[in-house]
């Protein structure tokens, strides 16, 4: 672990992330006591495409278009717009929503980027406890995690401010829709008894959030190959930013990815009908 | 948007999962042998006598069981389905793509962090072992082009070891582990199918990268290739009639999915004069969108005589030019 944690822990300890240094390949194989002096430095990571992304061709073939059909909004009246200087009461605490944009084939909604984030609690006692949510997150990702600082110090969890208390990924691209897939195919089908997403989920802007426990990480292929190699497991959460404007759109563009949405069952009214019918007739 | 229509998305919400479960067997180069994915495929026939398997929600009205036409303006309202099979392998690339994409992923190698195998490996594992030689096999053979000229140095060097290494790692490797290493290798199928080389344009299986459409022919002989459509019935909605003729024209043995209940196109035109009366001058046909996802179509020689699976680009030798200049807008390029 030690090798390859070792960029990680200087993440830990550099006081600025874009100053990460990496080890060359040949360095890592060949020495381990090479010295901070022979490290060289790499520009900063830069997105390649390496091959005709599967999902990326199922929204461009089939998703796009069935989005289009779906969501076509066929009597759009656009809003008066609110003239500068006049100032609007809020209903009580609630945000203003943006106005509904005008159907057309360039505002299909489309996945923007995946976050991946966790906490760890255990980072209180020791800011190396971070490293194993960290490999962790980077192995599932493939991507090097940015540490998130805690912004303000809560005194009873023994928080102080600017203390590591967590990792965050953002996916774009290839590697977003490369995660998604991961997540569909293989790890979310094994999640017993998860039911899948409410069907409420999204936060009424067009971003979906979800939750995931512990025991979940353990099913990410890259993490089930070497489990003894992780000290502990973390729960972390997944949000999919979308350019959809409603929960259902999101809900929509999701489900063409095959994300499993909870469904009210179908069978609950034709029991109820069916029950007066076989009752008895009385006049 | 109407209430109705809102509703209806809610539903379709939870039934778009099946579209990406069919096409989950897109896979770069071609189709695994392992895959397995869908219950029924496209061959396999349905019991006789079921209702057509799909989406559609039936409404109350429709149970009041009418065979008098809808016409709206002396022009006769029909339903017509463009029914589609979503492509199943990736598409094919060009050749400067290829090259595009060979050149990005020696890029990302070159810049990516350091692997640490004795994380991923245990030490002395077979897992170990075969990463080894792989590894040693890939830089033997050169495949890393570098960007910069610190790191072409120093993969230079590494190839030169590798060689070395790789000699020796041959002893380390015993039978048993270049068993499990074939037995590890996948299997691909071809990307051109029997169906592909027979030219068979009723088959589902041709043309893996490619959308198909399903066009029909009817005996007569103007306009007798054309996608499946009917008359309007005066209580149904256009999507139950769409599904409706399907049945009739195509039988009950496919599972579909119609995409929402609005159609995606129309295409109006005027009788000929022989056919045309007082009352019904002509006839606008909406097309509703479909998928399919398994089964095939049943020839029953009354309505329709021969069906055909085409592309885009296909169906131009087919249908009359002025119908396909009406419905060329609605279908995939691709």
């Amino acid at each position: 672990m030690a090798a390859l944690t070792r960029s990680a822990r200087m993440a830990l300890t550099s006081s600025s992330l874009q100053q990460i240094r990496f080890a060359s390949t040949k360095k890592v194989a060949t020495s381990k006591t090479s010295s901070e002096d022979d490290l060289i430095t790499l520009p900063r990571y830069k997105e390649y495409s390496t091959g005709v992304s599967r999902l990326r061709e199922h929204y461009r073939n089939t998703v796009q278009d069935d989005l289009m059909v779906l969501t076509y909004n066929h009597s759009f009246k656009p809003k008066a717009k609110i003239p500068e200087g006049v100032r609007i009461e809020l209903k009580g605490n609630k945000h203003i929503k943006p106005a509904p944009k005008a159907p057309s084939p360039t505002a299909v909604p489309e996945l923007v980027k995946i976050d991946v984030h966790c906490m760890m609690k255990e980072a209180l006692t020791s800011k190396f406890n971070l490293l194993s949510g960290f490999m962790a997150i980077q192995s599932i990702t493939g991507e090097m995690p940015e540490l998130i600082n805690s912004k303000k110090g809560v005194h009873p969890w023994k928080l102080r401010a600017g203390n590591p208390i967590g990792c965050k990924v953002t996916l774009k691209g290839d590697k977003m829709y490369q995660f998604l897939d991961k997540l569909v195919e293989v790890v979310l089908p094994r999640m017993k008894e998860w039911p899948g997403l409410p069907e409420s989920a999204g936060d009424a802007t067009g971003n979906i959030g979800m939750g995931f426990p512990p025991s979940a990480m353990s099913l990410f292929p890259e993490i089930e190959q070497n489990f003894d190699m992780f000290p502990r497991m973390t729960g972390f959460d997944v949000t999919f930013t979308t350019t959809a404007n409603t929960n259902l759109e999101a809900r929509l563009l999701l489900s063409g990815f095959n994300m499993p949405f909870q469904q009210k069952s179908r069978s609950a009214p034709v029991t109820k009908a069916a029950a007066p019918a076989a009752a008895p007739v009385s006049p | 948007m109407s209430s109705i229509f809102r509703r209806h998305l809610a539903k379709a919400a939870a039934s778009l999962v099946a579209p990406a479960s069919r096409s989950a067997a897109l896979v770069q180069g071609a189709t695994p042998v392992r895959l397995a994915f869908a219950v029924r495929s496209y061959s396999t026939p349905a019991a006789s006598s079921t209702p057509l398997k799909s989406n559609i929600s039936t409404s109350s009205s429709a149970v009041v069981s009418s065979t008098k036409d809808l016409i709206i303006q002396g022009k006769r309202i029909v339903a017509g389905a463009v029914l589609s099979r979503q492509p199943l392998i990736l598409r094919d690339l060009s050749p400067f793509e290829q090259e595009y994409f060979t050149y990005q992923k020696n890029l990302e190698r070159d810049h990516a962090a350091p692997f640490g195998s004795e994380f991923y490996f245990k030490k002395g594992s077979v897992a170990e072992r075969r990463w080894k030689q792989q590894e040693a096999d890939r830089l033997a053979a050169g495949s890393s082009s570098t960007s910069t000229s610190t790191l072409s140095s120093s993969s230079k060097d590494a190839s030169s070891k590798a060689t070395e290494e790789s000699s020796q790692l041959q002893d380390e490797i015993s039978e048993e582990d270049r068993v499990a290493a074939l037995e590890a290798q996948i299997q691909f199928n071809d990307r051109v199918t029997e169906a592909d080389r027979k030219k068979d344009m009723r088959s589902l299986e041709r043309a893996l990268a490619r959308t198909l459409y399903l066009i029909v022919k009817k005996p007569r002989e103007q306009h007798a290739w054309q996608f499946p459509q009917g008359g309007v019935r005066l209580v149904e909605n256009l999507q139950e009639a769409a599904g409706r003729e399907l049945q009739e024209e195509c039988g009950s043995n496919m599972d579909l999915w119609f995409v929402g209940r609005v159609p995606i196109g129309h295409y109006s035109y005027n009788f000929p004069k022989e056919l045309k009366s007082e009352s019904v001058k002509g006839a606008k046909v909406f097309f509703m969108k479909a998928h399919i996802f398994a089964g095939q179509v049943q020839v029953d020689n009354k309505e329709i005589v021969d069906y055909a699976w085409v592309t885009k680009q296909e169906m131009k030798d087919y249908v009359a030019p002025e119908y396909y200049e009406a419905v060329q807008d609605m279908l995939s390029d691709f």
